[in-house]
């Protein structure tokens, strides 16, 4: 029985999902009856292949998939570099420099966005992919996330590769990475996810359809189609599935990843 | 390191300090220089193309300078009489000037007197005043169409036809050479300063075997003074500049005020205005010779007097260029301050082992790229905005009951936030307990799926289902009403949150030893008495960070805003939050400095709460 109750309740959340997906099928006089439909009386296809078209879908995807990929290799390196001398790299000035970090996150995405946007304008950069991307490429978060994984090897290990004669540049890129690799994934999966929905920061950032992101193609859908509901739903659709595929590729991943965030929430 | 070679390398590190300062100098002299030639070239081009009558029919032939040499014409006579009225449209040739008016015309420019400058107008390519200088390439003429130019110690701005349509030619001025110092006599501040500096860091490092604290205070003394003494030098060229165009504007406008041409018997301020683009003219007062700093309207402003007839006073203002000159502080106090920065490096060189030195330089090879990422696309754009928010109406802003509305729709929109949570909790437990069937796994599946879709495709779904009225909401939409549109959004951010903090109270969970629990059990409590006295106790933890980063996310939503309800619906501003007005208030109205001063105002509101979220942090850095 409760059971049951599960089922029901995960069929529930799922319901808006359902619907958008059936909606997407329905022709446009459908719109008129009452009480709407929840099915489509007569399913077409009609939808995706003009939206297809409208989106520019594969251009969009491009654009997404460019952002989301550089912002995650960038991400990744640089918060694995900095993160490991945060963690197993004695100077001077350490534990200042992680204050101030510390104090970076406290800066909200908002106060950033009119003078990055002034900034990159004046560059010459808005409305390409340099303007785009280059903003988001280190994260203070990933660089915490990357220190804590660093703290946790043992001293031991760093002490035999010394041994061995190991310089700091293969200690680090030969020993250390490949031992926090979980940590890696997890911060690479997350930045990849995070960029890919980003949205006000590209919706500032771009004007023409060519270099549109997915979400903010999809907003374009939405204000110029305002009327045509099954349209907006074939488009959302479209945008969502890639999104789905890689998470259901990346599912072992992000269990590592909710693991070790997790760990890192609890501490 | 000898105690000599120690003493060297601290001399040395002084002076390329001070030569980058004075070179910054040199560089903003430059750049003020320059922008007063463009300024005052323009200027020219702009009078030239006033007070020179269009060409009489039959258009005269191109120019040829053999014939114009040695001539020399009176340079004021009566101008030629207006050509006859044209029902025609205008043919370029028609739209360009009369060449012999314009000849005179340029002449008279050059015995203009108290011009700081030469000046030189083209006619197309062929000089007008000084006949025997090289003609412009037609690629320079070609290429003024677009922007100035700065060619061989000239400023080159078009001259533009009298539609100003095409460029028939171009104005040319070489700025006399004049000191810029502050001082009488044109005296700067910076060289001796700079030498100051250097002696200053050359004594203390000769004198002492390594640089006690009393004496390298000295030199970031002198360093300092460095810096303020080449500020004051950049200020002075900047005023310079301005009271320059001020004084050579003046004399054009007198000289404009007798030769626009007829039928006029007294020159209209209009008239003169429209020759200077750049800065007003207004009706004034007799007054003084030298330019003026005074404040119109609250605002900073440089005049002068002109007489412009018997009598007849206007006043000509500018926008003073020294309000700009503190931006050359960004430059100028890292360059002075390099020199005692260097030297405390070289002295903690000096004193620290080897090992610990190639470590440090390791260290900041590793931390070098996000660093330098940091400070430019983060720290710098975050002290960038508290600038740009000083330049707004603050008062204006606490008075403005939008702003008020934003900020109370804000926290009441946060309010979503513990039943989310409550009921994230609640599934996270359910999908705990039934971790191996398929019903809990189903649900966890269900519960994360509005999770990873985006914000975009969410806020359509969901508009989808209210707008339609579907699964039975009636016909009412809850979006364009007044009372139900803000709860309608905080009914899609439960629904879309639940998943992300179910799944942060599922690590929780997972974390907790079992044998807590079955301890609690053997103890004779229920499930009930193990949930409330074991396991939320031993999730203290992760409920404050999942409340705090929920509430810190929900004050900070935007895309929902923006896609579903723009701030409407309309006259009450019902869903109006701080993210989207910020927005709307940037990319809206161009009001950049009011944004930026409503974000300064929401960062420091949300530090507030960031606070104990950071203190948690610092804890686990701590522990670590």
């Amino acid at each position: 029985m409760r059971k049951v109750l599960l089922g029901v309740v995960a069929v529930g959340m799922v319901a808006p999902f359902l619907y958008m997906v059936s909606v997407s099928f329905m022709g446009e006089g459908e719109l008129l009856r009452w009480p709407p439909p929840l099915l489509p009386h007569a399913p077409t296809t009609g939808n995706y292949s003009a939206m297809v078209e409208v989106l520019p879908y594969a251009r969009v995807l491009l654009n997404t998939a460019i952002l989301a990929g550089c912002v995650m290799v960038g991400q990744v390196l640089t918060s694995a570099a900095a993160g490991y001398a945060f963690a197993r790299l004695r100077f001077p000035g350490r534990d200042g420099i992680i204050a101030a970090s510390l104090a970076i996150l406290t800066i909200p995405a908002i106060l950033l966005l009119v003078p990055r946007y002034l900034m990159i304008e004046s560059l010459g950069w808005a409305d390409t992919y340099p303007g785009l991307i280059s903003t988001e490429l280190v994260s203070v978060w990933g660089i915490f996330l990357m220190r804590q994984a660093f703290l946790m090897l043992p001293r031991e290990v760093e002490d035999a590769a010394r041994m061995d004669g190991a310089g700091e540049w293969s200690l680090f890129w030969r020993v250390a990475l490949p031992m926090v690799r979980p940590a890696v994934t997890a911060l690479a999966l997350l930045a990849f996810l995070d960029q890919w929905r980003s949205f006000l920061w590209p919706l500032v950032i771009t004007r023409s359809p060519r270099m549109a992101v997915a979400d903010v193609a999809l907003a374009h859908v939405h204000t110029t189609y305002a009327g045509n509901l099954p349209y907006q739903m074939a488009a959302a659709v479209l945008l969502t599935v890639p999104l789905l595929l890689i998470c259901l590729c990346a599912q072992r991943y992000m269990l590592s990843g909710v693991r070790v965030t997790g760990a890192s929430v609890r501490l | 390191m000898s105690s000599r070679g120690w003493a060297a390398a601290v001399t040395v590190a002084a002076t390329i300090a001070a030569t980058l300062a004075l070179a910054v100098v040199f560089a903003a002299e430059r750049h003020y220089e320059r922008a007063f030639a463009f300024r005052i070239a323009g200027t020219t081009a702009a009078y030239v193309a006033a007070v020179t009558p269009p060409p009489q029919p039959p258009p005269p032939p191109p120019p040829a300078p053999r014939v114009v040499r040695g001539r020399r014409r009176p340079s004021i006579r009566p101008a030629p009489p207006p050509p006859p009225p044209q029902l025609a449209p205008l043919s370029p040739a028609a739209r360009s000037y009369d060449l012999p008016s314009l000849l005179t015309q340029a002449r008279a420019l050059q015995t203009l007197p108290g011009w700081s400058s030469d000046v030189e107008v083209y006619f197309g390519t062929a000089p007008l005043v000084d006949a025997t200088a090289p003609p412009l390439s037609p690629d320079d003429l070609s290429y003024l169409a677009a922007a100035g130019l700065w060619r061989a110690g000239r400023a080159l701005v078009p001259l533009k036809d009298r539609d100003g349509q095409e460029v028939v030619g171009a104005v040319a001025v070489r700025p006399h050479p004049m000191p810029h110092g502050p001082l009488p006599g044109g005296i700067g501040f910076a060289f001796p300063a700079a030498i100051l500096a250097i002696g200053a860091a050359a004594a203390t490092a000769f004198r002492e075997r390594s640089l006690r604290p009393g004496a390298r205070g000295g030199y970031v003394g002198a360093a300092l003074f460095l810096a303020l003494a080449t500020y004051l030098d950049v200020r002075a060229a900047a005023r310079q500049s301005t009271d320059r165009w001020l004084v050579d504007t003046r004399r054009l406008l007198q000289e404009a005020a007798t030769r626009l041409p007829p039928p006029r018997v007294r020159v209209a301020i209009s008239d003169l205005a429209a020759i200077v683009r750049d800065g007003e003219v207004v009706a004034g007062e007799p007054a003084d010779s030298p330019p003026r700093r005074v404040r119109v309207d609250g605002e900073r402003r440089a005049v002068v007097a002109v007489l412009i007839g018997s009598g007849r006073w206007v006043e000509l203002r500018s926008v003073p260029a020294e309000l700009e000159a503190p931006r050359w502080l960004i430059l100028l106090l890292p360059s002075a301050l390099l020199g005692p920065l260097a030297i405390l490096l070289l002295r903690w060189a000096e004193r620290t082992p080897a090992r610990l030195r190639r470590e440090t330089a390791i260290a900041w090879g590793f931390l070098g790229p996000a660093g330098l990422h940091l400070t430019v696309f983060t720290i710098g754009p975050a002290l960038y905005a508290i600038y740009l928010a000083t330049a707004a109406n603050l008062p204006a802003l606490a008075r403005d009951p939008v702003t008020w509305n934003a900020l109370r729709n804000t926290a009441l929109y946060a309010l979503y936030v513990p039943v989310s949570v409550a009921l994230a909790l609640v599934a996270a437990l359910a999908v705990f307990r039934y971790r191996q069937h398929w019903g809990g796994r189903l649900l966890s599946t269900a519960f994360v799926l509005p999770y990873v879709a985006s914000a975009v495709v969410i806020a359509l779904v969901w508009q989808a289902i209210y707008r339609w009225g579907s699964f039975g909401l009636g016909r009412t939409d809850w979006l364009s009403n007044t009372g139900s549109a803000l709860p309608a959004l905080m009914l899609i951010s439960v629904w879309a949150h639940m998943g992300g903090q179910m799944v942060v109270f599922l690590a929780g969970l997972q974390a907790i030893p079992p044998a807590y629990l079955d301890a609690a059990r053997v103890d004779g409590a229920g499930a009930w008495r193990g949930f409330w006295r074991v396991t939320l106790p031993l999730l203290r933890p992760v409920t404050w960070f999942v409340v705090l980063t929920g509430v810190l996310g929900a004050l900070q939503m935007f895309t929902l805003v923006f896609v579903l309800t723009q701030g409407g619906p309309s006259p009450s501003h019902a869903t109006g939050v701080m993210v989207h007005r910020i927005y709307q208030t940037a990319f809206g109205q161009q009001a950049f400095a009011l944004a930026s001063a409503l974000a300064v105002v929401f960062a420091v509101m949300l530090l507030i709460l960031r606070w104990p979220q950071l203190a948690i942090l610092r804890r686990q850095v701590r522990n670590a």
